[in-house]
């Protein structure tokens, strides 16, 4: 237990010493340059209920999510997540998943000066962590796409992924987020910083039809070095999904080295 | 698990095979810059602020950059050359194709004394 908050404040440190355009909960098709590293802490915050049982239950966790660029159109995705748990005065924490995934580059067509339209594809697994109670118990494969397109003042982006649960249904992603330059409407050489709005539309599908959608609001500061970002999730709809959650508050840090 | 890395290498072998990036931009020669001290990218899908840190890195690189600075507006970058340099246009394209953005120009302005 020691351990665990230890290194999660430590993974919290480097993150704060510590890209972009891309929402909160959901891939884009952005990419570390070659040789570099984009580091990004996130920490949640959820209340959620279990259906089956009624047992109300509070999360917190952190995420670091490292993307290293293995070459232009390459790049080695790492995220390793921690989770504190508390239901029914039970409280429990560890390191629940480390997901390493590849993402590949399909498609880049730069429009101008700042338009671009990209895509990607991602594919890896879930490996289970450390604590039998928080993690999933076996290596879950999955495989998505992801595309991206700057317009102006308007970035769009949408995802699909499938995960394959040993044990349990399949699951599908089918996301859509779309973020807008509140600030400043056009960029300058001396640019420094700017602001965006992010809205995405979150919807999980499993294979035995259960289903559960959520929308995401959120505000991205985007400097030259750093970003931060804070974005409140709430649920829309549910078809028999196993856990229903009240909200998620996201707040995190993103850094390029 | 099988289906799963079917799946996973039919999406590599479509990514390997793909033709539809244009990050290389134009054909750009081997010609030497050594007249110039001062030089001009333009640079295509610079959408972002963090965007401007990247290629930023990926100059930085090349041992014969002295500083560069960006204009997002525009995406032009400014690159000043080190004095006796011996870098070349592919050298400064291949610096932006690796930060993964598109090079549409070189221009030369300052010559070296």
């Amino acid at each position: 237990m020691r351990k665990a908050k230890l290194l999660t404040a430590a993974l919290s440190l480097i993150a704060l010493q510590s890209f972009a355009q891309e929402p909160t909960f959901m891939d884009a098709a952005t990419h570390p340059g070659a040789g570099q590293i984009y580091a990004r802490l996130m920490t949640f915050h959820s209340e959620m209920e279990n259906a089956g049982t009624g047992n109300k239950s509070e999360e917190t966790s952190s995420t670091l999510k490292l993307a290293y660029g293995m070459h232009s159109s390459l790049a080695l995705l790492m995220d390793v997540n921690a989770l504190k748990r508390k239901e029914d005065g039970d409280e429990d924490t560890g390191f629940s998943l480390v997901t390493l995934r590849l993402k590949q580059r399909v498609l880049q067509r730069d429009l101008g000066p700042l338009n671009t339209w990209r895509a990607s594809v991602i594919a890896g697994a879930d490996i289970p962590g450390t604590r039998d109670e928080l993690a999933p118990e076996h290596v879950s494969p999955r495989v998505g796409a992801a595309t991206t397109a700057i317009l102006g003042r308007h970035g769009l982006n949408a995802q699909i992924e499938w995960t394959s649960k040993k044990g349990e249904p399949d699951l599908y992603a089918i996301n859509a987020s779309h973020l807008f330059r509140i600030q400043p409407a056009e960029f300058a050489a001396d640019t420094a910083g700017a602001w965006y709005t992010m809205l995405e539309i979150l919807n999980d599908v499993d294979s035995d039809g259960a289903s559960r959608s959520d929308i995401a609001a959120g505000l991205l500061y985007e400097a030259r070095r750093w970003a931060a970002e804070a974005s409140v999730r709430l649920p829309v709809a549910d078809h028999d999904w196993p856990v229903e959650t009240d909200y998620t508050v996201a707040l995190g840090l993103r850094k390029l080295f | 698990m099988g289906r799963f890395v079917i799946l996973v290498l039919i999406l590599l072998s479509a990514a390997g095979c793909s033709s539809l990036n244009n990050s290389s931009g134009p054909a750009v020669d081997d010609e030497p810059l050594t007249a110039y001290r001062t030089v001009i990218l333009v640079v295509h899908g610079l959408s972002c602020p963090l965007c401007a840190s990247s290629i930023e890195n990926g100059l930085r690189k090349v041992d014969e950059i002295e500083s560069s600075s960006i204009d997002l507006k525009t995406g032009e970058v400014t690159v000043n050359l080190k004095e006796e340099h011996s870098v070349t246009r592919a050298r400064l394209a291949k610096a932006v194709a690796d930060s993964g953005f598109t090079l549409r120009e070189i221009r030369t302005a300052g010559v070296a004394e």
